[in-house]
């Protein structure tokens, strides 16, 4: 069939280069951590566990700097579901650390630290 | 030894074209990240030869940007998708957010009671900020307030998504918002 295809012009994309986005995951498609939010912070542990896919590697060597979920999906290239999910992964085999922020547990005087760092802005 | 940092999230919402990705690159210290929340939904019609519903893939791309506080916490302001046919990324997105700036337009005011409905609903903080474009007629901010329909101790303020100082005093008031409603709820 493929010889009946119309010709494609350069740099056309067709339907054939499109790769589905739960593939990288396995198609799961939600993280076994619900406590993950997008804007929930990770950060690679000094010892992760060496032996990980392609995927998994990538994020942990961008995350030595601590980032949010939603940091890593933008620079990996990759939807916000599949990042989640396999950040996921990397918490679970203790490769990443998450630090979980609550809002409601958000102390006056950190909102005034906010407030005074946008106004410095 | 890792340092713990935590991160607060803000968000922006309104319309489409309102102005929110202008409004997060006005403060944010890197430019705006786009990440992509990619969704199967059942498509419209059901295929006659299959008579089963095609899914079809697409996505939504979300706009952040961030602002560095300190050692141990950063900001995060991410901006809604503005098309009212992906609100239901808005659960993910507002879970968790401190508070939220809506972003109205006097020319489309319609688009962000879809915002204020949203919001109000879940009891996340927010406050009004009319962006201005050029070619606008700037109405009084108490004109727009009525034709809101906003509660009076929401704050309601003039903004210009394009200006940096504009665009700060926009979060400063949803954060003096939040610790104010805050400071109340503690001393009855």
């Amino acid at each position: 069939m493929t010889g009946n295809l119309p010709p494609r012009l350069p740099g056309e994309r067709s339907a054939h280069d499109f790769v589905r986005p739960f593939v990288l995951t396995g198609g799961r498609t939600r993280t076994n951590d619900a406590s993950l939010h997008m804007e929930t912070m990770v950060q690679t542990v000094d010892d992760a566990p060496g032996r990980l896919t392609f995927e998994h590697a990538r994020i942990v060597d961008a995350c030595w700097e601590p980032r949010s979920v939603a940091e890593v999906a933008a620079e990996m290239r990759m939807p916000l579901g599949v990042a989640m999910v396999l950040v996921g992964d990397l918490v679970e085999a203790e490769c990443l650390e998450v630090t979980h922020s609550n809002p409601v547990e958000l102390e006056l005087e950190t909102l005034t630290r906010m407030i005074e760092r946008v106004r410095a802005l | 030894m890792n340092r713990r940092v935590t991160s607060v999230k803000l968000v922006v919402a309104g319309g489409f074209g309102v102005g929110k990705t202008t409004f997060v690159s006005a403060v944010s210290e890197i430019p705006p990240l786009t990440t992509e929340a990619a969704m199967t939904t059942e498509s419209e019609g059901v295929d006659d030869a299959t008579h089963v519903r095609a899914k079809v893939t697409t996505t939504v791309a979300m706009d952040f940007g961030r602002i560095t506080v300190d050692d141990t916490l950063v900001m995060y302001i991410f901006g809604t998708p503005g098309q009212e046919r992906f609100a239901f990324m808005w659960d993910d997105l507002c879970d968790g957010a401190l508070g939220a700036v809506v972003l109205a337009d006097t020319r489309r005011l319609g688009d962000s009671f879809v915002a204020l409905d949203y919001f109000e609903a879940r009891d996340t903080p927010f406050v009004v900020a009319v962006n201005h474009f050029d070619s606008t007629y700037h109405y009084p901010i108490p004109e727009v307030r009525d034709a809101l329909g906003v509660a009076p101790h929401i704050p309601v303020i003039d903004c210009d998504a394009r200006n940096r100082e504009s665009v700060k005093y926009a979060l400063i008031t949803l954060l003096q918002h939040v610790y104010d409603l805050r400071r109340s709820a503690l001393v009855p």
